[in-house]
């Protein structure tokens, strides 16, 4: 095989991921760390979109949206996104609420 | 870089940069602005899990510093371990930049002559240019300042 590799042209900011893995108080100094985290970064991205596609085209819907979220429940891999797929569930349900008078599948 | 808004409690990936991996990954579909702003709050969830495994590691293995060796096993850890080889083909590639860029400043330190010989060749050029032997003293900070004496003039020089 070539030793060709695939590059991804998106360069993630690895000040602003330092300054994010650093939120964390526990979390003290970093060595070299930050671009092992930026690829890994890249990778958990394009697979979680991936999946994430796949359910939209299963719903046959055209539009990726936060509907479609099922893979973060369906991949033990993406339980630890849980909790913020919550959080758009209840804003998303109060649109729906809004918007229309019966009720939305929850 | 200053950022314009916000404390750190805003603190995410910037959203040209997810709207361009998603271009990438995905191009020809359509993605809705509520599906972003899910992705770019993923990312730092993301963050968030390996970094704090990544710590306990550091932690346990009695360090103070997250090496990337740590963050390694933590993607190990957490069930990430398909992403393992492409992440340490990305740490083979850092550390050999590094060395090369190491190599590099060291060898403009060899370039570094001892300062009695720079000045004793600095007296020889001047010798040969003509100018007058003159006193010299050197600074504390590794300068060395000439005065000269020529003729009703004097003028310093500053090394």
């Amino acid at each position: 095989m070539p030793g060709q590799k695939k590059k991804y042209s998106v360069r993630f900011p690895p000040g602003r991921i330092k300054k994010i893995m650093q939120r964390d108080t526990e979390v003290g100094r970093i060595a070299m760390a930050v671009p092992v985290i930026i690829r890994a970064l890249e990778m958990f991205l394009k697979s979680f979109l991936t999946k994430t596609c796949l359910i939209t085209e299963a719903k046959r819907s055209n539009t990726v949206s936060v509907a479609h979220k099922q893979c973060i429940e369906s991949e033990k891999l993406f339980h630890f996104l849980k909790d913020l797929a919550e959080g758009t569930t209840s804003t998303a349900t109060q649109k729906d609420n809004r918007s229309l008078s019966s009720s939305s599948a929850y | 870089m200053a950022s314009s808004s916000g404390n750190d409690d805003d603190l995410t990936i910037p959203r040209a940069a997810i709207n361009k991996m998603i271009k990438e990954t995905l191009p020809n579909v359509r993605v809705a602005n509520d599906a972003r702003e899910l992705v770019v709050n993923c990312c730092t969830e993301f963050i968030h899990l390996i970094s704090s495994e990544a710590n306990e590691i550091c932690n346990k293995s009695d360090k103070k510093t997250i090496s990337p060796e740590h963050v390694i096993n933590a993607l190990e850890s957490l069930g990430f371990a398909s992403y393992i080889t492409e992440v340490k083909d990305v740490l083979q590639e850092c550390k050999s930049v590094a060395l090369k860029r190491r190599k590099a400043s060291s060898r403009l330190e060899n370039l570094g002559i001892p300062e009695e010989e720079l000045l004793r060749q600095q007296q020889e050029l001047f010798a040969k240019v003509g100018f007058p032997e003159g006193q010299r003293c050197m600074t504390g900070c590794g300068g060395s300042e000439y005065t000269m004496a020529d003729g009703d003039e004097e003028s310093s020089i500053y090394v």
